[in-house]
């Protein structure tokens, strides 16, 4: 099967000397499949999708393959870009509101998408709209079509993007933290949303987070990152139960808990995560690693094992 | 409950007022010496203003705060002032409460610089030097700029700065909620830490409901300005009574399987 998005060995590189963002990943990712993308901050996760969307900002130099239904991106000019981008592969963002116009009605930015790439009327598009506002459970979706982004609160922005997001039936939706800057109770609400998403929609999602928890809800499958590469990939079951990665391991193990004992002392992970640019010849979580061994100062692990479960350690855990 | 000892803080009949909007609805609890109670509530609910207002940064429409048996609400800026020292604060954003164009030895030095200004250059410098060890940064921080220093970093040179008075109550506002999660435990066990070497208490501000159970004795729950329940830690999270709280608690995205235990 031919996958949806397929990454090979992408590089993201800032200034010189080049600052590595994202550091030789390759990531697949299936047709109605629900990937998950984990990793702290100034991993890399962002810059992989914003590199597959064509929206880095100049300065980065990006190198590798990214086929997107079996069309080199990377080579693409913009207009075959921007034929793809918005319609068969989307994205939602954190901040919901940086993410709408202020001055343009929910309806005017809804119904664009539909008259761009569609090349609908400006009435088929606002009817379309509004249906779509139902779908992802906004309520009074023909008084939203009037409002502004400022008359809606931040869980009912998120709604609206995603109805954007929808509207031309994409093949794969990116969610880059979409729940993170909303209330506990919003968030479960979006998360069962992206569920319905992909029930009702059959689009494959890749959804980025630094919270396991949120990603446990709802993906089948996860990419761990760390300092610009993946480190562990697994099925979603397996990859909690067993983590292989003394990286993923211990970030599971730092998650504060809502039930169990109440702790003198959280666990945490030793150290800091290496700053951009810091130069990484070998294994980036080794100086932070218990396992650590000679062996991870001088030669970088890649990636290895079969497709179900991979990961990138020369003394993995043993399940 | 009844206690011969007097509460470190004693907060009673709270409400503030932004336009025709009530941020705090007669809000009333106590605050031990030693103790951590926990705060939790979503946006908007009025964690935030209720820091404000302990703090004296926002005048309440109504009711008292008591720090100490000392009315802060109706005190003479003299006796606010000469308090200030005993309340401190962590904020969320760590670069953003520190001055950046001053160093990070300075902008630890400077609390003690107002109230204890009889202190001379030397031993206000060991005094810095010891806070900064006691955080977990090295002595070459000092002469750094705060830019310089990651997130985590920065919140430690935040708590520096805030603990350096030795103070009685340390509000931290949302302050591990912009750090990573393998960097959010070490902040919250040096807090727990300097807590118990210090004696001080804590109101920990948080929408994090299990940051909060692990770190406070107490825990109350504020919806729209009011507080709907207040229960030790254990027994809330265990068996929440009301309705909202039981919401929040179900709506927590859920844990997975703890691999290493």
């Amino acid at each position: 099967m031919m996958p949806a998005l397929n990454m090979e060995d992408l590089r993201v590189r800032y200034g010189r000397p080049a600052v590595e963002a994202v550091d030789g990943v390759s990531l697949k990712i299936f047709s109605a499949e629900c990937v998950g993308v984990v990793g702290e901050s100034g991993s890399g996760k962002t810059q992989l999708f914003m590199a597959a969307m064509g929206l880095l900002p100049g300065a980065a130099r990006v190198s590798g393959r990214i086929q997107f239904e079996g069309n080199e991106l990377l080579a693409a000019d913009g207009g075959a870009i921007r034929q793809v981008r918005g319609s068969k592969l989307t994205m939602i963002f954190q901040d919901p509101m940086t993410a709408l116009t202020p001055h343009l009605t929910i309806g005017t930015q809804l119904a664009e998408v539909l008259v761009t790439h569609r090349g609908a009327t400006w009435k088929e598009a606002l009817s379309a709209a509004g249906s779509m506002l139902e779908r992802v459970r906004v309520p009074e979706p023909e008084r939203r079509l009037h409002q502004h982004p400022h008359e809606l609160s931040g869980g009912m922005r998120q709604r609206v993007l995603l109805a954007m997001s929808l509207l031309c039936e994409p093949a794969l939706l990116i969610a880059d933290e979409p729940t993170t800057a909303l209330d506990v109770t919003v968030q479960a609400e979006i998360i069962e949303l992206l569920r319905a998403v992909r029930r009702e929609f059959g689009a494959a999602i890749a959804l980025i987070s630094h919270d396991l928890a949120v990603i446990a809800s709802l993906a089948d499958r996860i990419y761990v990152m760390y300092a610009g590469r993946i480190v562990e990939q697994a099925a979603a079951p397996e990859l909690f139960r067993h983590p292989r990665h003394p990286y993923t391991a211990e970030l599971l193990e730092c998650i504060p808990s809502l039930t169990g004992p109440r702790l003198a002392r959280l666990p945490t992970i030793l150290g800091q995560p290496p700053r951009p640019g810091e130069k990484l010849e070998a294994c980036a979580f080794a100086p932070r690693c218990p396992r650590a061994a000679e062996r991870c100062r001088i030669e970088r692990p890649v990636l290895r094992g079969p497709s179900a479960s991979q990961v990138a350690c020369h003394f993995p855990l043993t399940p | 409950m009844t206690s011969t000892a007097q509460p470190l803080l004693r907060v009673r009949d709270l409400c503030a007022r932004f336009g025709s909007r009530d941020a705090l609805r007669k809000v009333g609890f106590e605050i031990d010496a030693g103790e951590t109670v926990g705060l939790v509530g979503e946006s908007g609910a009025g964690k935030s203003t209720l820091a404000r207002v302990v703090l004296g940064l926002q005048r309440p429409s109504h009711g008292s705060v008591e720090f100490s048996g000392i009315d802060l609400i109706g005190a003479a800026p003299s006796v606010l002032r000469a308090q200030r020292r005993n309340l401190q604060i962590v904020f969320q954003d760590p670069l953003a409460s520190l001055n950046p164009r001053m160093t990070v030895a300075n902008a630890i030095a400077e609390p003690l610089k107002i109230f204890e200004p009889h202190l001379d250059r030397s031993a206000r410098d060991n005094r810095v030097g010891a806070m900064l060890e006691r955080v977990g940064l090295d002595a070459q921080a000092a002469a750094r700029y705060p830019h310089e220093f990651s997130g985590g970093q920065c919140q430690r040179i935040g708590i520096a700065r805030a603990a350096i008075l030795n103070p009685k109550l340390l509000i931290c506002d949302e302050a591990v909620s912009s750090l990573d999660v393998s960097i959010q435990g070490q902040i919250i066990n040096l807090l727990m830490d300097l807590q118990g070497e210090m004696g001080m208490a804590m109101l920990f501000i948080s929408h994090n409901l299990a940051v909060v159970r692990h770190v406070s004795h107490r825990v109350m729950v504020i919806r729209a300005g009011e507080l709907v329940e207040t229960a030790s830690s254990s027994t809330l999270f265990a068996a929440p009574s009301h309705p909202y709280t039981k919401a929040l608690l179900a709506s927590v995205p859920r844990r997975p399987a703890n691999p290493l235990s």
